[in-house]
């Protein structure tokens, strides 16, 4: 499909369009959590090839003290796994609608899935038994998924300009805690959800010390347990 | 960090990517996720992001031994917790993280 067909296409222009607002919200994330990547020392072209081939924005910030540090590869795995499962949920809601393309290009889908277009392509197609063509369906996914990749690998050339300019004082490498905490946040609104979140401060408090940082994993299990516990709780006092 | 390990880690971590977000469109497309499972799975990342700030906040790294001593890091966890309270507040990520800097930034300076 030559590039002036693409903008034409009603469905690929609705999707693009879908992403206008969101993509600020993308841009932004993309900026801070770029600089916050080079502040911790990695080279520009071992940044942009990050970027370009891992394209997660979390769990590269998660792997960089992993890696500074020296864990061995398997922990880095574990933790990134862990950091990303939300797409494993993610990848669940939108396999009914693309089961029918070879493996090949279901894998080069599942790749592409970002959050916020994951949450746009949901919002327009909740379930596998949508009315709209199937076409339609992958266009819009495409659209949205594209146009997520595009405006966060933007974000990143914005990134490597400032981060020239910026001196190094600015302790801006925080920042990328603090987008952690951000990132935290909306997980931390029920009692049940603060009660988790208690005893993974705790859990990590005592397991810090723990070889290759299995405190993360034991953190990890402890808020699973944690969650399953008060349900269990929950479900008896009903 | 030497070059193998660090490719070693981008082949890791491109592998991961492709991993979570093609699971059950490629390697899981037949596994069937029950909702007790996915139900707790939410609750995972919480707790890896908790292990990972943590550290950043109330402990320092001894260089000689190695291990993470308890350390009050009072600029890092004033800024932490504004940064917390503007986001429950405004709910926007770029002003929480401004005023989380800022306070980093004159902290750090007016602490020592």
């Amino acid at each position: 499909m030559r590039l002036n067909n693409l903008f034409k296409n009603p469905v690929i222009r609705e999707a693009f369009n879908d992403m206008l607002g969101p993509s600020i919200g993308i841009f932004t994330w993309s900026i801070v959590l770029n600089l916050a990547i080079i502040k911790t020392g990695l080279a520009v072209l071992d940044t942009i090839i990050m970027s370009l081939s891992v394209y997660a924005g979390s769990a590269q910030l998660a792997s960089i003290p992993l890696m500074n540090g020296n864990f061995p590869i398997w922990i880095i795995f574990f933790t990134t796994v862990v950091i990303n499962s939300r797409f494993i949920v993610y990848s669940a809601a939108i396999a009914p609608h693309f089961k029918d393309l070879s493996f090949f290009h279901r894998a080069i889908l599942g790749y592409l899935n970002g959050d916020i277009s994951f949450a746009i392509f949901t919002r327009k197609y909740p379930t596998a038994t949508t009315m709209a063509s199937k076409k339609e369906v992958y266009q819009y996914f495409l659209g949205t998924a594209t146009m997520n990749w595009v405006v966060w690998q933007l974000g990143l050339v914005v990134a490597l300009v400032f981060g020239i300019y910026m001196p190094d004082e600015w302790n801006f490498a925080f920042a990328g805690t603090l987008v952690l905490i951000c990132l935290i946040a909306p997980n931390l609104k029920t009692p049940k959800e603060i009660t988790i979140g208690i005893v993974s401060v705790v859990v990590t408090v005592c397991t810090i010390n723990l070889p290759y940082r299995l405190g993360i994993l034991s953190t990890v299990l402890a808020a699973m347990c944690t969650a399953f516990l008060i349900e269990q709780l929950q479900r008896k006092n009903v | 960090m030497s070059d193998i390990y660090f490719w070693s880690c981008i082949a890791t971590l491109s592998f991961v990517t492709f991993f979570t977000r093609s699971f059950f469109l490629t390697f899981g497309a037949k596994l069937k996720l029950s909702p007790s499972i996915r139900n707790l799975i939410q609750y995972a990342p919480t707790g890896a992001l908790i292990a990972i700030v943590i550290p950043e906040l109330i402990f320092e790294k001894d260089a000689l031994t190695k291990t993470y001593q308890l350390a009050m890091q009072p600029a890092q966890i004033y800024s932490s917790i504004s940064t917390l309270l503007v986001f429950y507040i405004s709910k926007s990520m770029v002003l929480s993280l401004s005023v989380g800097m800022l306070i980093l930034t004159l902290l750090s300076k007016y602490l020592q």
